[in-house]
């Protein structure tokens, strides 16, 4: 096949060859070209080319919303029918849809039922403080046929087990009239019945189309295994940095652990949608710990009157490898009533070149949310970039008048990213707001296409530019040609953050319920670093951070860039730790090859301290030198929810990335820890996860 | 103004016997070769103040010359098919050789690559530079390049052979 290939390639090329072909002579090409390039001054001559364009996608445009409507309408026949259904049939997926779409009153009243319902029976109190159990001899080699069939038979039990946890759901829920006072609650959210649409647009081909139609006349489960076609384009060139996993480090030759803040949570967006919406396990690099343990919001303890941030501590035998502790630490930042804080500048950079078309309506629902929150004091400015960089709005305050443009915007063109933010900084310098919050919103799938766009450029422009204390945001959105590195890099070298949208729900909690968190910075240039206690901690690994590492060296380099920290946001960190009493065995395996330094002694020093726990940041306003922190750590307090969740949460990552220290991490085990921690989860994130989960192990299993 | 007129004469004197070689690959006649990379200068000249130095300018020209051609591929196809959906078969009445087809396969298989690797294909190739030049036309190192052709093999692959099985 390869011969093949190359072959015909080298045929294309011969067949084609230009050598015989009489072209005009250069000169002619040059004088045609400067004629034309004479003609028509560049504004206009812009328009006159890009019309062809323009038209094609207005077609596309068109053709796309017929599709949409068609759909819309199959799909709210879809959902009667499901209504309809006794809750026990109501497919899974359905469930999982239902349980996320339902607002939260509706939430707080049908998910702790359902929850209750899920078989195994909770923890008991002996079970809490040492979970795992040791593993029952495991199958070393297959050795027989029978077994592998034995293996087999428990792997499918498994799967039953969990298809009932799931049933048990739906039966527990008989709440009917709830469920469809839910739902219409979401019929008046705009979007709600639009969303299949923009899931199943792009999969659809006219030899699909039939198909579907009678799956869904049936009213059957409209998200079948038969139907996968809407799992991934034929390829995919959905881009994810590499990330290697951090070791084991020994506490004599590593005491010390920095890493800069990260509150990111586009990794928990960008799984869900593969889980949920493409049916797939997510790869590895797509899965970043930290970005999943601080999608959820925690119980920690506010900071003190004066204080900006407190750390808070839990530590607990480690569930996946019963001989190491798990340390979690929790670090909470101050909030500020919304009365005091300062005006803000927002610049909406927008990407609508051809490829946003399929998500642009979401794009722009989470823009007219964040439009409707503005207060006064507050401007938004708007640059979009596609076919050219254009400027349609220069300070607005008024909301109306902000919406009013939003809702013009349309998809077509190529993308100039890097022109594009660089108007974007050129606005924002111009209404610049002393002391107050200015920062750039930037909205794209991350595919700069064309123009001065080298990853290095763009990063160097970025770069340059946030020493001028304006902020970025980056919002990632789309899927199939999906650049989360360009993205993820961008936000870490502009003095921001990074959320993935992957759906409306997602917009409102990252524009409306997060508006606050992810758009007043409180302090920046996050730092954090912890020394162990050689007397009581052998080795250490982080859990996630990957690409938030920092020398230890730089800590204290006040020009060394670092995370930011926004109003009331948590930064959530696991530690697994080899305890310095545990046995030579536990040690050699997690530090395999250590042994202790020939000349530099590292005397122990009588000391209870466990750890020490060093914050350094600036306050976001201003040249201000940095201030830090230290906490001293003896006794850790005991394990709460948080940690029970934070817990599962790693638990489940591990398993999912199938990393090298996962030990023995389990689905089922994490699925249960969890359901201890739900808290008052009100707007229903963590039983989503607990649904998710479920999931997961199905997709795995087959 | 002067000072543009010169650069871009200069990189018509320079690129355009490369340029004509990869897209009469695409498009199959002068005509259309010309006017592919007279509209892709167009765009460069018209946009030329964001370009920091000549070099990006270059890649640019070459990343748009290949989309500009693959549009004029399509549109000519779609003209084409709309003549012989009114009866004009004269076009097409021509039987196609079977090695004929089989280009006509490959030909639809990079035009609906994604953009880098398409580029990467037309450039690094089915023109007759060698692997050093492509890469500097398109602004990345020559591995990067091989890389990208690389992969755009495997998709190529990937997506004839799901034609076969059609």
């Amino acid at each position: 096949m390869n011969d093949n290939l190359d072959k015909q390639l080298e045929a294309w090329k011969e067949q084609r060859s230009p050598k015989d072909a009489q072209f005009a002579s250069e000169e002619k090409f040059a004088a045609d070209f400067f004629e034309k390039a004479a003609q028509l001054p560049a504004e206009k001559d812009a328009k006159k080319t890009f019309w062809p364009i323009v038209c094609k996608l207005a077609a596309c445009v068109a053709v796309v919303l017929c599709l949409a409507v068609m759909l819309l309408k199959l799909n709210q026949t879809n959902e009667t029918a499901i209504m309809d259904m006794p809750l026990a049939q109501v497919p899974k997926i359905e469930l999982i849809e239902m349980v996320r779409e339902q607002n939260d009153k509706a939430a707080e009243i049908m998910l702790p039922r359902a929850v209750e319902a899920l078989p195994p029976p909770p923890l008991t109190a002996a079970e809490k403080t040492v979970v795992p159990e040791k593993p029952e001899s495991m199958p070393a080699v297959k050795q027989t046929r029978r077994e592998e069939l034995q293996e087999r038979f428990m792997a499918a039990e498994k799967k039953e087990q969990n298809n009932e946890a799931i049933d048990a759901v739906a039966k527990s829920v008989p709440l009917h009239p709830v469920m469809a006072k839910a739902k219409s609650a979401v019929k008046d959210v705009a979007y709600a019945p639009q969303k299949p649409v923009a899931r199943y647009r792009k999969a659809l081909t006219p030899q699909e189309m039939p198909r579907m139609m009678k799956v869904q006349s049936d009213g059957y489960n409209m998200v079948d295994e038969n139907m996968q076609f809407s799992a991934s384009p034929s390829w995919n060139t959905e881009e994810y940095k590499n990330v290697s996993e951090k070791p084991f480090l020994a506490v004599t030759e590593n005491p010390l652990s920095t890493f800069g803040a990260d509150v990111d949570t586009a990794g928990y967006g960008m799984m869900r949608r593969m889980i949920v919406q493409d049916r797939r396990l997510p790869p590895p690099n797509a899965i970043r710990i930290e970005e999943l343990l601080n999608y959820f919001h925690y119980d920690y303890p506010m900071p003190e009157k004066d204080d900006v941030m407190r750390p808070h501590f839990e530590m607990q035998v480690a569930p996946w490898n019963p001989s190491h502790q798990l340390l979690l630490v929790g670090i909470q930042a101050k909030t500020i009533p919304l009365e005091e804080l300062p005006p803000s500048h927002y610049v909406f950079l927008i990407d609508n070149s051809g490829s946003m078309s399929h998500v642009f309506p979401m794009v722009k629902d989470a823009m007219t949310a964040l439009a409707k929150q503005l207060r006064k004091g507050d401007s938004v400015s708007m640059v979009t970039y596609g076919g050219g960089v254009n400027v349609l709005l220069e300070a607005a305050w008024d909301p109306q008048v902000v919406c009013a443009e939003i809702e013009k915007l349309d998809v077509g063109g190529y993308t100039p990213g890097g022109e594009g933010i660089q108007k974007a900084y050129q606005i924002a310098e111009k209404h610049f707001i002393k002391g107050g919050n200015n920062r750039i919103v930037l909205i794209t799938d991350g595919d700069f296409n064309v123009g001065t766009s080298s990853e290095a450029e763009l990063v160097e422009m970025v770069e340059a530019k946030q020493k001028s204390c304006i902020y970025l945001t980056v919002v990632g959105c789309g899927m199939g040609n999906y650049k989360d590195n360009k993205m993820k890099m961008l936000a870490n070298k502009g003095n921001g953050n990074y959320f993935y949208l992957d759906e409306p729900r997602e917009a409102r909690k990252i524009f409306v319920k997060g508006m606050t968190g992810n758009m007043v910075t409180i302090c920046r240039d996050v730092k954090f670093q912890l020394e162990f206690n050689p007397s009581k901690v052998f080795a250490y690994r982080q859990l996630g951070y990957e690409l938030r590492a920092m020398a230890s060296s730089d800590f204290r380099n006040d020009a060394k860039d670092s995370g930011e920290v926004g109003m009331g946001q948590q930064v959530t960190v696991l530690y697994e730790l080899v305890p310095a009493e545990a046995s030579e065995d536990v040690k050699k395996q997690a530090v395999p090859g250590w042994q202790p330094l020939k000349y530099a002694k590292t005397e122990a020093i009588a000391n209870d301290e466990l750890l020490t726990f060093r914050m350094r940041y600036k306050l976001p306003q201003g040249d201000v030198p940095a201030v830090e922190k230290t906490t001293a750590l003896t006794t850790v307090p005991m394990p709460t929810s948080n940690w029970n969740w934070a817990s599962s949460v790693a638990e489940f990552a591990l398993r999912l990335r199938h990393s090298s220290f996962a030990g023995d991490a389990d689905y089922s085990r994490a699925m249960k820890r969890a359901r201890t921690a739900l808290g008052d989860d009100t707007a229903g994130h963590r039983i989503e996860f607990l649904l998710l989960i479920l999931r997961t192990q199905e997709l795995d299993a087959k | 103004m002067k000072d543009k007129d010169q650069q871009f004469q200069q990189l018509i004197s320079g690129e355009l016997p490369v340029l004509r070689g990869g897209i009469y690959r695409i498009v199959g006649n002068t005509a259309d070769t010309d006017d592919v990379i007279q509209d892709a200068m167009l765009r460069a000249y018209r946009q030329f103040d964001s370009f920091k130095n000549q070099s990006a300018l270059r890649t640019w020209i070459y990343r748009i010359a290949v989309n500009c051609a693959f549009d004029c591929v399509r549109q000519k196809k779609r003209q084409a098919k709309m003549l012989s959906d009114y009866g004009e078969n004269a076009l097409n009445e021509t039987t196609q050789a079977h090695d004929e087809e089989q280009l006509q396969a490959l030909e639809d298989a990079v035009a609906e690559l994604p953009e880098n690797y398409r580029e990467a294909i037309v450039w690094g190739c089915l023109s007759d530079l060698s692997g050093h030049d492509a890469a500097e036309k398109l602004g990345c190192s020559e591995n990067a390049l091989y890389q990208r052709v690389f992969q755009a093999k495997q998709m190529l692959k990937k997506a004839l052979m799901k034609e076969d099985e059609e």
